[in-house]
């Protein structure tokens, strides 16, 4: 086990250099110059120009290149061109808000979404089975901006129940784990169902009832357990795809993640910050898939790494 | 669009060709009667039979229809035009005079939504058709040769397929601008992935089927045997997914144009509309709150039609 | 399935006892003590971005200016209708050629930081100005050039060498990228400039978190508070202010609002024009909104047919409602334009607006020979207030024949297409540019200059009108090179004249600034330049 991590780890960094010199690049092809935008509003062409010093951005590119990737291997995630502070602590500042709100969504739609999906999927056909599965697809129809109005609107505003942005505290993380959470327990439930289904169809799960064990714990000792392989791959590709950075809910609720750092620093042409994240989000996917693969061994023990 | 990714277990584990159920005639020679040519089942017959079954997929394949009929004549039909503004209406409330109310132009919120129906259907549709070409051909030629071009192919899908949707359609549409037409191109894009994914698995299972291995020793050609045998194959579980991928594709485009990267003013286009509502969210709700049903109810009604299609085309369901 | 539902039930019980995070208050005054009320007062502020850098050489927003402001004093100042008053110079003296500026300063003033204000003071900062060290800053431009040389007359007095002359530069003075810092904290280097500022100001600069929050806190030996020091009348009641001003950048609008009505901030601004009315419905806010310096245009490129032909201008000035303007767009919050620049700007003239005609709209274009109307591409960042921008003149003009082709694109784009070529106006891109423009140091010069000079055509400023007329040429001349306020003030207004008979763009509005307060707040203001006046606020009891 502890081999083959390894080996996956030290696999990652050739990937990881292609990811960041092909992002290196490709920023850059994008039009726009970030001296000009730093600049701002009423800059004359001197500022400008000064500004397009300061940043190190009249370097020839190779320049730049060589001097990026030397700061990567110091783990100098290099300097931000919008606020000049080192990307390490804008991602750092972000970081956390991105794992609260990874993290509180994940949860409750994980428990939802496992539960609508086996309390339909043993009731196949039946009235459960309808219900449950008209709210999953109903969940993953909705526009997600659309669902964060709506709950700003009723329970920020209207009611004042929670904070309408921001990320002080636990409650300004309900709406937009709410908003982020339905759609993800709806994909859970629908996977969970159609997982739940196969495996209720199996011997092993004939057996148990022929044994005589009460309905539940057929359903949960034996047959879930089976399908936890597949709910886990979901989960886990989930997870991958919101520590990539909510962009529509953090754009709606103004909530500083890491999706919305993202937004502004390709609106700002911050070569960097850019690269930078998209490392980062490279690397926690890879990391993700990596502890999944690890996970399945875990739980099946069937399973041989190779 | 959802920030996350509906991924359908089925496709990504291969299946074997099921063949389909069909009655064997004694004789095929024979003639046949009326009660027999009645009773003979199809596989076509056989989906169709499965599909009108499920109420609610028939209901979403009307309403599907009914989308299709206003996008093609909607504009001759609607009561004012889409840029008819008038500054002495602005911002009001659904009335008998403005079904959804008006905008903060005193334009018809209700003629702007129905307008907006051609663009998500057209910008849906195309997208889809796109990704799914695109992504039906790599996934034929991965799964058929291998090799170097199997592992070249899954290795661009895999890293397209790691980025967040929105994450790689926003990069897209900064390099190409803003607009509808790149929108279409990101969102084609981002789809090609599943599409290259699924029909590579079918032609994995397909290739070692009976009647590919007879082509083959009949000397027929590649190309033959990709269109001719192999693609009908898959041709279920490609439809299944395109019908998925329409609503998919639909919340992404309205979600590019909400953050402003997609239609541009004053094109009707959903998400745009919603992209208003949000400066009026206190004020004038109807803005906000009728676009967005409109997406709603239009992505339902796709997805809907699509797990009623891959619950007929399975054959595992039986009834 | 029971463990399901206790799953459940913990999670609900765990969401909800999360919810109790309740609204901060503000510290309540404390009881008794030397100081007024007020001044014991912790109080609150909700601003719409975050701040940028506290050095005011590095700084190109309004917002970060503003809080400079509160924190150093400037040898000028702005009051309250942008005109210039002395701060830290007590006088000055300029030669005829507007070369020379000779500036006498006040005495018994410290730094917060325990530094003197006098005449090394002043010249450290100045050096800053001109980028000795090899520092460039966003605003090193700004005076780099002009200032030649400053020599020290004596602990009082200096004086400024220009290289050439320049009869605004006492309006420069004041503009807040020349407040005062501290000769300690320009010696500790750049970053202790960016991030811990010290000056003779009001208030003490206490802390920044970057994008959570700014603190201030009241300076109570302030010069401006003593009559002697200030050279005969105070700056400010002896009793304004608070003991501290915490701020937080709250980008969302609606959360400003739901802040200020629940009492969780005592302050905010902007209040976006489409919530004024809601806010003006409640008693426990007050809402306030004035005439600003910001005005809004649209710009034609006057190098490029068929905008080169007068008549076409002027049919497009006739064709747009600007009273529907200021409606639609607005939120009927503005006031028409009257000239290029501002009635709070220093020497503005006042024009006739003409009245909205797309009659004589159409007439004058079938004049210019375009009785069908032409086509029109309008290019522009595409916020959510410039595609409404966008859409109203698409509307407007398609009322006179003209098809507005609307562009919308990111901002970075349009900088590229726009503000940074370097071509000819005949070979440009552009031809409608939505725009709007503050004159920072409250002067007529750089509300012209910069946008209508031949020096000034993109990628140096912001002529993207292309516009090149020789007797404006002459006029901005003579207004720059004499510090002789009568004869600039004839210039200016031989200028603002001509500008308005050429329409090289159409001038739409003057932009009115907002603000809203709590009901026990009082004395809140907004300079015309946006930039928030806290100099007499105070919290009544």
């Amino acid at each position: 086990m502890l081999k083959y991590t390894c080996r996956r780890i030290l696999g990652m960094i050739p990937t990881l250099l292609i990811v960041v010199t092909f992002v290196f690049f490709f920023v850059r092809l994008i039009p726009g110059d970030p001296a000009r935008l730093v600049a701002g509003e009423q800059a004359t062409l001197e500022d400008v120009e000064n500004v397009r010093i300061a940043l190190g951005l009249d370097q020839p590119i190779p320049v730049q290149y060589a001097k990026y990737i030397t700061g990567l291997v110091k783990g100098d995630l290099g300097t931000s061109l919008r606020t000049k502070r080192p990307v390490t602590e804008e991602i750092g500042d972000r970081y956390g808000n991105t794992l609260k709100l990874t993290f509180s969504s994940l949860i409750w739609s994980t428990i939802v979404g496992v539960a609508l999906g086996v309390w339909s999927g043993t009731h196949r056909g039946k009235w459960q089975d309808y219900s449950g599965m008209a709210l999953a697809v109903s969940g993953i129809s909705l526009p997600s901006f659309w669902v964060g109005f709506l709950l700003i609107s009723a329970f920020a505003v209207k009611l004042g129940w929670f904070p309408t942005t921001g990320a002080d505290g636990i409650s300004s993380l309900v709406l937009p784990s709410i908003t982020l959470g339905v759609s993800i327990a709806a994909v859970i439930a629908r996977f969970t169902r159609s997982s739940i289904i196969e495996t209720m169809q199996e011997d092993y799960v004939r057996t148990a009832r022929a044994k005589g064990l009460a309905e539940n714990v057929v359903i949960w000792k034996h047959a879930f357990r089976n399908s936890m392989l597949s709910v886990v791959t979901v989960v886990g590709l989930q997870f991958g795809f919101l520590l990539g950075g909510a962009v529509i809910t953090e754009a709606v609720f103004a909530f500083p993640g890491l999706g919305s750092l993202l937004i502004e620093s390709v609106n700002y042409r911050d070569y960097p910050a850019i690269q930078s994240l998209i490392l980062i989000f490279s690397l926690q996917f890879i990391i993700i898939n990596l502890l999944v693969d690890v996970l399945y061994a875990v739980l099946n023990p069937e399973i041989k790494l190779k | 669009m959802a920030d996350v990714k509906d991924v359908d277990k089925k496709t990504t584990t291969p299946q074997d060709a099921k063949t389909p159920a069909v009655k064997p005639a004694a004789n095929p020679q024979a003639a046949i009667s009326e009660k027999e040519k009645a009773d003979i089942r199809t596989p076509m017959s056989e989906v169709i039979r499965k599909f009108k079954k499920q109420k609610n997929s028939v209901v979403a394949l009307g309403f599907v229809g009914l989308l299709v009929l206003i996008a093609i004549i909607g504009y001759y039909l609607v009561p004012y035009g889409i840029n008819q503004y008038d500054y002495s209406s602005i911002l009001e409330s659904p009335s008998s005079k403005h079904l959804f109310g008006t905008d903060e132009f005193g334009r018809d919120l209700f003629s702007r939504i129905i307008c907006g129906t051609r663009i998500s259907l057209a910008v849906g549709l195309s997208a889809v058709t796109v990704g799914a070409v695109c992504g039906t051909i790599l996934g034929l030629l991965s799964g058929y040769y291998g090799g170097w071009i199997d592992s070249l192919i899954m290795r661009i899908c895999d890293t397209l397929f790691a980025f967040p949707g929105i994450i790689l359609a926003i990069a897209i549409v900064a390099i190409l601008g803003s607009g509808l037409y790149n929108v279409v191109i990101a969102v084609a894009v981002f789809s090609t992935p599943t599409f290259a994914r699924l029909v590579r698995s079918r032609t994995l299972a397909l290739k070692e089927s009976v009647f590919v291995q007879a082509a083959l020793n009949l000397g027929a050609s590649d190309a033959r045997i990709l269109f001719k045998h192999i693609l009908p194959g898959a041709i279920p579980e490609i439809i299944v997914q395109y019908t998925m991928s329409i609503g998919t594709s639909i919340l992404t485009a309205s979600g590019l144009s909400f953050l402003g990267m997609g239609a541009q003013p004053p094109t009707p286009e959903w998400g745009l509309l919603l992209s208003n509502g949000r400066t009026y969210l206190l004020t004038s709700f109807h803005i906000t709150l009728f676009p967005g049903l409109a997406i709603f109810f239009t992505v339902l009604s796709f997805n809907i039609l699509g797990d009623g299609l891959r619950d007929a085309l399975d054959p595992k369901l039986t009834d | 399935m029971r463990k399901v539902i206790f799953a459940l039930l913990m999670a609900a019980a765990l969401t909800l006892t999360a919810c109790g995070g309740g609204d901060k208050k503000p510290a309540a005054p404390a009881a008794g003590g030397g100081a007024s009320v007020s001044q014991n007062t912790d109080v609150k502020a909700a601003v719409a971005v975050d701040f940028t850098t506290m050095d005011p050489q590095d700084t190109n927003d309004t917002l970060s200016g503003g809080i400079q402001r509160m924190v150093m004093d400037g040898l000028f100042g702005f009051d309250d209708k942008m005109k210039v008053y002395p701060m830290l110079a007590s006088g000055y003296k300029a030669n005829d050629q507007a070369t020379e500026f000779t500036i006498t300063l006040r005495k018994g003033i410290k730094f917060t930081d325990g530094a003197d204000w006098n005449a090394d003071a002043a010249i450290a900062n100045i050096k800053k100005w001109k980028g000795e060290g090899g520092i460039k800053l966003k605003r090193t431009s700004f005076l780099s050039s002009t200032i030649k040389t400053v020599d020290k007359v004596d602990d009082y007095t200096i004086k400024i060498n220009l290289t050439k002359p320049f009869g605004a530069f006492i309006s420069n003075l004041a503009h807040p990228c020349c407040v005062m810092m501290s000769p300690k904290v320009i010696a500790a280097g750049n970053e202790a400039c960016a991030k811990k500022p010290a000056g003779t100001g009001q208030y003490k600069f206490v802390e920044w978190v970057a994008g959570d929050h700014l603190k201030l806190e009241l300076n109570k030996d302030w010069w401006g508070y003593k009559a002697d020091l200030a050279g005969g009348k105070a700056l400010a009641d002896k009793d304004a202010g608070f003991k501290s001003i915490t701020f937080k950048p709250v980008g969302e609008n609606a959360t400003r609002v739901a802040m200020i009505q629940s009492g969780d901030a005592q302050i905010i601004w902007p209040v976006p024009t489409e919530n004024l009315a809601t806010l003006k419905s409640d008693k426990k806010v007050q809402v306030f909104e004035d005439e600003g310096i910001v005005v809004r245009y649209l710009f034609m490129n006057n190098q490029k047919k068929p905008y080169s032909d007068l008549k076409v201008r002027q049919a497009i000035n006739y064709a747009i409602n600007k009273e529907a303007y200021i409606k639609v767009v607005k939120n009927g919050i503005g006031s028409v334009a009257t000239s290029i620049i501002g009635p709070n700007v220093q020497f503005y003239k006042k024009n006739e607006a003409v009245k909205y005609d797309p009659a004589k709209a159409k007439e004058l274009l079938k004049e210019a020979g375009l009785p069908n109307g032409f086509t029109a591409k309008l290019m522009f960042a595409n916020t959510t207030t410039n595609q409404k921008q966008a859409e109203f003149f698409k509307q407007q003009l398609s009322e006179v024949g003209i098809n507005v082709d609307l562009k919308g694109m990111e901002n970075a784009v349009l900088n590229q297409k726009v503000e940074s070529v370097n071509v000819p106006g005949s070979e440009a891109e552009v031809e409608l540019f939505m725009i709007g423009w503050s004159p920072s140091t409250g002067d007529a010069d750089w509300g012209i200059r910069p946008l209508l000079a031949k020096e000034s055509f993109p990628p140096h400023s912001y002529n993207i009108c292309y516009f090149a007329n020789d007797e404006l040429e002459k006029y901005i001349k003579q207004g720059l090179e004499s510090a002789d306020v009568n004869v600039r003030k004839d210039a200016y207004a031989k200028a603002q004249d001509l500008i308005w008979k050429e329409v090289p763009m159409i001038f739409l509005s003057n932009d009115f600034n907002t603000w809203a307060t709590g009901a026990k707040v009082t004395g809140v203001k907004i300079y015309p330049d946006g930039a928030i006046n806290m100099k007499n606020a105070k919290m009544t009891k």
